[in-house]
């Protein structure tokens, strides 16, 4: 078979294999949970010395605005922040505040994903971020968010 | 020799435009202080719904359209397009003493908006807007 040939042979039988229905074990697989969960539970999340979880959402909107994230949703009551900042794709957080049992402290947890548009394709690539350095220093960044926020600044 | 010197040249270039995920997470021009300074003013009412409306207003002024809006907690985030595209974000909270801060950011195509003139700009429509001068913050 020719290369030109081969080329569309192989387009025809990806197109065709997308356009297949997912089995049963890979939309179960869609939502399975992984292996590192409560490693990317301990990375994204931070406990925060305050049960002042109005102020603590104000300072993660000013963080994320810090960074140059674009509020795209936020639920004030249930304590949800989304944004998203275009930088060679997109990258997309999500931020959620629940008061600990006692009431004394806010625990904050945070999401980070990044997606890619691929020309041509119907739907981008992307992936949740589990780098720990892109945890901790979101967290620095909302400490200090805190800190300005709290001085008015 | 040329080519060679030419693809030295433009080799870095490229690498410098390619970011890392931290890099595109946390990357920012001002530091977190001189950010917010250039972008955040106080005006002497206590009264945040009319600011909030206000804001909207500007925005709508400046030719955006608000995607979203949350009165609850003060946000409202809106897109124009012509000349690029501009997302821009403006928060409201309660300050000290009858005072409302107001906080913008925003991005141009792919870059954040870290010269304060933008912000001068919402600022100065925002206050046409109120009748209020925005007062600077230390």
């Amino acid at each position: 078979m020719r290369p030109f040939h081969r080329r569309v042979g192989f387009a025809a039988l990806v197109s065709g294999a997308a356009a297949c229905a997912p089995t049963s074990e890979q939309q179960a697989a869609a939502l399975a949970p992984t292996a590192a969960a409560t490693a990317a539970r301990a990375r994204g999340t931070r406990r925060f010395d305050t049960a002042d979880t109005r102020a603590l959402l104000h300072s993660v909107v000013g963080a994320l605005q810090d960074l140059g994230f674009t509020i795209e949703e936020s639920q004030a009551q249930q304590g949800v922040v989304v944004g998203s900042k275009a930088s060679g794709g997109l990258v997309r957080t999500q931020v959620v505040l629940r008061p600990t049992a006692d009431r004394r402290a806010t625990v904050v947890r945070a999401t980070f994903q990044r997606m890619v548009r691929r020309p041509g394709a119907m739907l981008p690539i992307g992936e949740t971020l589990d780098d720990l350095l892109v945890y901790q220093g979101f967290f620095e960044k909302l400490a200090q968010s805190a800190f300005l926020t709290a001085h008015e600044i | 020799m040329l080519r060679l010197a030419c693809l030295a040249l433009i080799v870095p270039a490229l690498c410098a435009c390619q970011l890392d995920s931290r890099q595109q997470v946390l990357a920012t021009t001002n530091t977190q202080a001189a950010q917010r300074a250039i972008s955040t003013r106080a005006f002497d009412t206590g009264d945040r719904d009319k600011v909030f409306q206000a804001a909207v207003s500007s925005l709508q002024d400046l030719g955006f359209v608000v995607d979203r809006a949350d009165g609850v907690l003060g946000t409202v985030s809106a897109t124009r397009y012509g000349g690029g595209l501009v997302r821009f974000t403006v928060t409201l909270r309660q300050g000290g003493g009858a005072r409302t801060i107001v906080r913008a950011s925003g991005q141009l195509n792919q870059h954040e908006l870290s010269d304060p003139a933008p912000f001068q700009r919402f600022f100065e429509a925002l206050s046409q807007a109120l009748f209020l001068q925005g007062n600077a913050i230390d």
